[in-house]
């Protein structure tokens, strides 16, 4: 038949090629006529048309189909390869179609083309003769609508019958498709119909878009202070395509300096104050400490509360342990007094440190009464609790995480050496020994390797091993110089502790003066306890409190600070998996102009991959 | 020993193709087909059409094709025992030309990838249903990333026009949702024609009831 062999000349041109007759019985159904969405009137009988209703109508096409792409517009076209289609453009009309049939009808129907196109793609042309507005009617779907049935109104019975995608595809296929798309895309999807919005956010739909390594970073800013007030916003950041969203979250209003952590897809807001007498505003004077703990879940852009803390705390220090479901540490744990600071020998590693395998055998067999009571160890109970049915669709069966609090000031501004570790699953948080007595105020830390290191003011590091539940300072040959003013962070990626500290600039700075400041980047090597430069901060350090956060092996950073009567920010990031590690800047969207200057203090951002 | 072997299929529009044992290897069911033994006689595929089989069978001859010649550019093993001679020649050209053609190679694949999969979205959906028959996982990926691409920065008005998808959510239950999933920055005039072509209720008391407090924020 004439038709078919049209449609495999443009097969192998590799044309928008189409089923394009009805002997693929497999195909009926799928074109269902109501591609013009709203136009209801299809229906109607389109030979009895006028010509100017039917200009009427394509101009009003025009209008719905803003977008249209044209390689659908090509694909309705070529449906007309037809023997009906050929009666027509033998009669001199004729619309867009594809440039290999245009050969076949000779130049009449070539000239029109050219003509149609120039038009503009995505718009039917408005031809001449009446026969060929059928043609170019809505995609050409109507056609063969007609053709199939035979002028029989079928599947018309709803106005607007789900057809195409929907009905095209089995679920499973739509998933592969939708778990691909970055996040906002996802959440645009999510608004098309009930299909594809059920379809994107069942647990089983994450999981696979996790695992698939579909996602993305996105850098979350909390804290920000607008007209005065903790409006409570978020703002976020897809780093992905540079662009930033800004989130409601009203029940953090009026809430400033807690901390933030992200646990697999949620950030847990976590502490921080309120003003009791100005509400809404950054203001000490009188003010409440809080102890509760929300969850801020961006996929479902929704919030709970969980247990709050066992002590009040704003700006606690916040770490997440990433454990296998062995580990036994809240039955342990509730066996200990307060632990004491395991002294370590001058210059050199803690004897835990070096062989802590052998030091925990020794103590669990000499049992609590030995005299390294210092370093008591619990009896390792093997793993007790049974596995909960978690309602949350993040944790992987064999990960769970440990959030830990440590230190912040307490209701009356007090410094706090506590610290609390929090079971999500289990949702209970449970008392850990107190920092060592001769640390000081904690400042930073990060959790590295199955420990939480921290950093204090004055310098010193120690490390929480949650396993075993004590303290254990770290001596490392000489801490980084650095400026009083800025307090050292600390950062964990991958397995390595980085601290960025700010000091003098010396040696190769070009000035050759000891009066720039720059931010560096420090390692540790965690066998030899040696710090090592790696990097520098490009930006002069302006922002006493700016945040860094880490992610896989990027670090990313935030400052924010008022310049020129402007609130500016500046995101960086660092690669740390390379041989050069090197700052590069992300985002030239700022989004702090509206912003008031205090939100560089009370700032904090969080990372999550969505 | 380069296979001799031809298998015929036949498409559910009653057309036969003949295709190399190797190229019919690249689908899984097809491959499970032969090895229990229907390989003799035609071997039928109800779902899939000529037209798309003709595109399913482009693929899985560029894939072998492409296997073959990266074992070749690679230290690639001794899949043609004929070719040895051949093969020492090979093994004598340095590390640094063998990536190059390496390279080359991916990047001609890649080229052809792009101007296979740039067919219209009916094709595109018949062939990953087909695909997904024949377990062919490639082409699979290939389809479903792009179908993905035909979703990418497209609002919700534009993906039900290109898809023809009807709105089943209420005015008042979409700006609802709209306004909670509030990361697709539509511009207020975008909004009000989405506004305008919004379609009827369709929504039971109940559900509309049912959705609201699914969508509600956990607060309290």
């Amino acid at each position: 038949m004439a038709g078919s062999d049209h449609c495999k000349k443009s097969c192998s041109h590799g044309k928008a090629a189409l089923p394009c007759n009805d002997s693929g019985g497999g195909t009926d159904g799928r074109m269902i006529v109501n591609r013009a969405i709203g136009e209801a009137s299809i229906r109607e009988d389109l030979e009895a048309l006028t010509v100017s209703k039917r200009l009427v109508r394509s101009v009003s096409q025009k209008l719905l189909k803003k977008n249209h792409r044209r390689n659908v517009e090509e694909e309705g076209n070529q449906t007309r390869i037809s023997s009906r289609c050929l009666g027509l453009y033998g009669r001199g009309g004729g619309c867009k179609v594809g440039a290999d049939t245009c050969e076949e009808f000779g130049d009449g129907i070539c000239r029109r083309k050219s003509s149609a196109d120039e038009e503009g793609k995505g718009h039917q042309a408005i031809c001449g003769t009446e026969d060929t507005r059928i043609d170019c009617f809505s995609y050409g779907v109507t056609e063969r609508f007609w053709r199939r049935n035979g002028g029989k109104e079928r599947g018309l019975e709803e106005p607007l019958s789900d057809g195409g995608l929907n009905v095209l595809l089995p679920d499973e296929l739509l998933e592969m498709c939708l778990v691909r798309l970055p996040l906002s895309t996802l959440m645009t999807a999510r608004l098309v119909c009930k299909k594809w919005r059920s379809l994107t956010t069942t647990c089983r739909f994450l999981q696979l878009r996790r695992e698939g390594l579909y996602r993305s970073p996105w850098i979350f800013l909390f804290g920000v202070v607008k007209d005065s007030y903790c409006s409570g916003h978020i703002h976020a950041l897809d780093a992905s395509l540079d662009q930033w969203h800004r989130i409601d979250a009203h029940i953090l209003k009026g809430r400033f300096l807690f901390s933030v952590a992200s646990i697999g897809d949620d950030v847990f807001v976590v502490g921080g104050c309120s003003s009791l007498t100005n509400f809404g505003k950054v203001d000490k004077t009188s003010f409440k400490t809080h102890r509760g703990v929300i969850v801020f879940s961006p996929l479902t852009r929704s919030f709970r509360k969980v247990s709050p803390m066992k002590h009040e705390r704003s700006a606690p220090i916040l770490g997440v342990f990433s454990i296998g479901s062995y580990c036994s540490i809240f039955r342990s744990q509730s066996n200990r007094a307060d632990g004491h600071f395991s002294r370590s020998r001058v210059g050199g590693v803690s004897n835990v440190y070096e062989d802590p395998h052998r030091l925990s055998l020794r103590c669990h067999l000499r049992g609590s009464s030995s005299e390294d009571d210092a370093l008591s160890e619990p009896k390792r109970k093997p793993c007790g609790f049974v596995k909960q049915e978690s309602s949350w669709s993040n944790l992987d069966e064999d990960r769970r995480f440990i959030l830990i609090a440590v230190g912040g000031l307490g209701s009356w501004d007090e410094p706090l050496d506590s610290g609390e570790v929090y079971d999500p699953v289990s949702d209970k948080w449970m008392d850990i020994p107190r920092l060592p007595g001769d640390f000081g105020i904690v400042c930073s830390g990060v959790v590295c390797n199955g420990m939480f290191y921290v950093c204090s003011e004055t310098d010193k590091l120690a490390a929480y091993d949650l396993e075993r539940g004590i303290w254990v300072g770290i001596r490392t040959t000489h801490s980084p110089p650095r400026l009083h003013d800025y307090f050292p962070k600390l950062i964990s990626c991958n397995d390595r502790l980085f601290m960025l500290s700010v000091s003098w600039c010396e040696q190769d700075c070009q000035m050759g003066s000891r009066d720039k400041a720059v931010r560096k980047l420090w390692e540790l090597n965690l066998s030899l306890l040696t710090w090592k430069e790696v990097s520098r901060h490009p930006d002069a350090p302006m922002d006493w409190n700016a945040a860094f956060v880490s992610d896989e092996n990027c670090i990313f950073g935030i400052e924010m600070f008022k310049i020129f009567g402007q609130v500016l920010d500046f995101l960086t990031v660092c690669d740390v998996s390379g041989s050069e590690l090197r700052w590069t800047r992300i985002s030239r969207k700022h989004v702090a102009h509206e912003l008031d200057a205090s939100s560089c203090l009370t700032k904090s951002i969080a990372v999550l991959h969505l | 020993m380069a296979s001799a072997k031809v298998f015929v299929l036949r498409t559910c529009d009653g057309e036969t193709f003949e295709i190399d044992e190797s190229v019919a290897y690249v689908s899984e069911t097809i491959k499970n087909m032969i090895e229990d033994g229907f390989g003799h006689d035609l071997i039928p595929l109800p779902n899939v059409s000529s037209k798309i089989l003709l595109k399913v069978i482009e693929y899985c001859r560029k894939h072998v094709s492409n296997f073959e010649s990266s074992k070749k550019t690679s230290n690639g093993d001794e899949k043609d025992k004929d070719n040895d001679s051949w093969k020492k020649e090979k093994e004598a050209v340095p590390e640094v030309e063998k990536d190059a053609e390496e390279k080359a190679r991916v990047e001609e694949l890649k080229e052809w990838e792009t101007t296979f999969i740039d067919i219209d979205q009916q094709v595109l959906f018949d062939l990953l249903q087909a695909a997904n028959y024949l377990n062919i996982k490639g082409l699979l990926v290939m389809a479903a990333e792009k179908a993905a691409s035909m979703i990418r920065g497209k609002t919700p008005e534009q993906i039900r026009e290109t898809f023809n998808i009807k709105n089943d959510f209420t005015p008042e239950e979409y700006e609802d949702i709209r306004k909670k999933d509030a990361m697709n920055d539509f511009t207020p005039e975008e909004y009000e024609e989405i506004r305008k072509k919004i379609a009827d209720n369709h929504f039971t008391p109940e559900e509309y009831e049912q959705i609201r407090k699914e969508n509600a924020w956990a607060i309290e």
